[in-house]
């Protein structure tokens, strides 16, 4: 289970899609278990991968993604944050520890009742993933140097 | 205790010109512990409430204003800010607007103890008001409930 989850989080942050272009049409247990818990959500669209089920949809205006196992079990949800929306502990040590670097990507996920932030930030020759669980301070979950184009 | 001294505060933050004295003078240890704080903060202005040993700094940092509260040591005991109802984390969202169908949101404010961020949510319908605590895992606290006088 926790492995799984890290794999969602993982496919997040590399933004590899494992779930486009497939046809099989939409898993009846995932979509159950969707329409219970968001009976509110608009504009629902899925896509279905080996492993996963992702269900993008809406609620008041919001975008917002959750990750299904075939058995209809909700892995996770996440959405894309502006670093306004960040809690202002992790804006502040963004600001304060990488100032010099840009943000590309970021992400609010929250499994079962935990919620963690996921931002991928650059700068002309690395690029770094923070993440925090804790909504107070980041931890470098991935660095690397750029390649050369 | 602690939700005394959220109490405590929260009844301070909202209805804090009823217990400032007006005379603004702050030792050199809580300016200190401040500006260790809050480094870089700009446009800094400080109440006092000594009835109850409470500092409250407001001020502008990276562009954000807040709000922070000091002991007479100089000790931070929160930090607040108004945040839009979009800032709320999806759980938090999720758990407000299951909880309270019949409620809107009027304000947010993000709250910060120690290394603890909490949320408190003002609601409104046609007849109450409410103040509520709601934390990281969804789980809620009602502070404050009134009724609206028509």
């Amino acid at each position: 289970m926790k492995k799984t989850i890290l794999s969602v989080a993982l496919l997040l942050v590399l933004g590899v899609s494992s779930f486009a272009n497939n046809n099989e049409g939409v898993n009846q247990k995932a979509s159950n278990s969707f329409s219970k818990e968001f009976n509110n959500a608009k504009d629902v669209k899925w896509d279905n991968g080996r492993e996963f089920s992702k269900v993008t949809f809406t609620i008041n205006g919001q975008v917002m993604f959750a990750y299904y196992t075939s058995n209809g079990e909700k892995l996770a949800m996440s959405r894309n944050i502006v670093s306004s929306q960040l809690p202002i502990n992790l804006l502040n040590d963004l600001k304060k520890d990488y100032n010099d670097f840009w943000i590309t990507d970021l992400f609010e996920m929250a499994t079962g009742n935990e919620t963690s932030y996921y931002v991928t930030i650059e700068n002309a020759d690395t690029r770094i993933v923070l993440k925090s669980s804790d909504a107070s301070s980041w931890e470098v979950y991935k660095k690397e140097r750029k390649e050369l184009e | 205790m602690k939700k005394i001294f959220v109490s405590a505060l929260f009844a301070i933050a909202f209805s804090g010109a009823a217990f400032a004295t007006g005379n603004e003078t702050i030792s050199k240890q809580i300016r200190q512990s401040f500006e260790k704080e809050f480094a870089g903060a700009q446009y800094v202005n400080w109440e006092s409430f000594n009835e109850k040993d409470l500092y409250h700094a407001t001020f502008v940092l990276n562009n954000v204003r807040l709000n922070a509260y000091f002991d007479k040591e100089g000790q931070l005991l929160a930090t607040g800010r108004f945040v839009k109802q979009e800032s709320l984390p999806m759980l938090v969202s999720k758990a407000i607007t299951e909880k309270y169908k019949k409620q809107s949101v009027v304000e947010v404010i993000e709250f910060v103890t120690g290394n603890e961020t909490s949320y408190i949510v003002k609601l409104q319908d046609d007849e109450k008001q409410l103040y509520v605590q709601a934390y990281y895992d969804g789980s809620t606290a009602v502070l404050k409930k009134s009724k609206i006088n028509k």
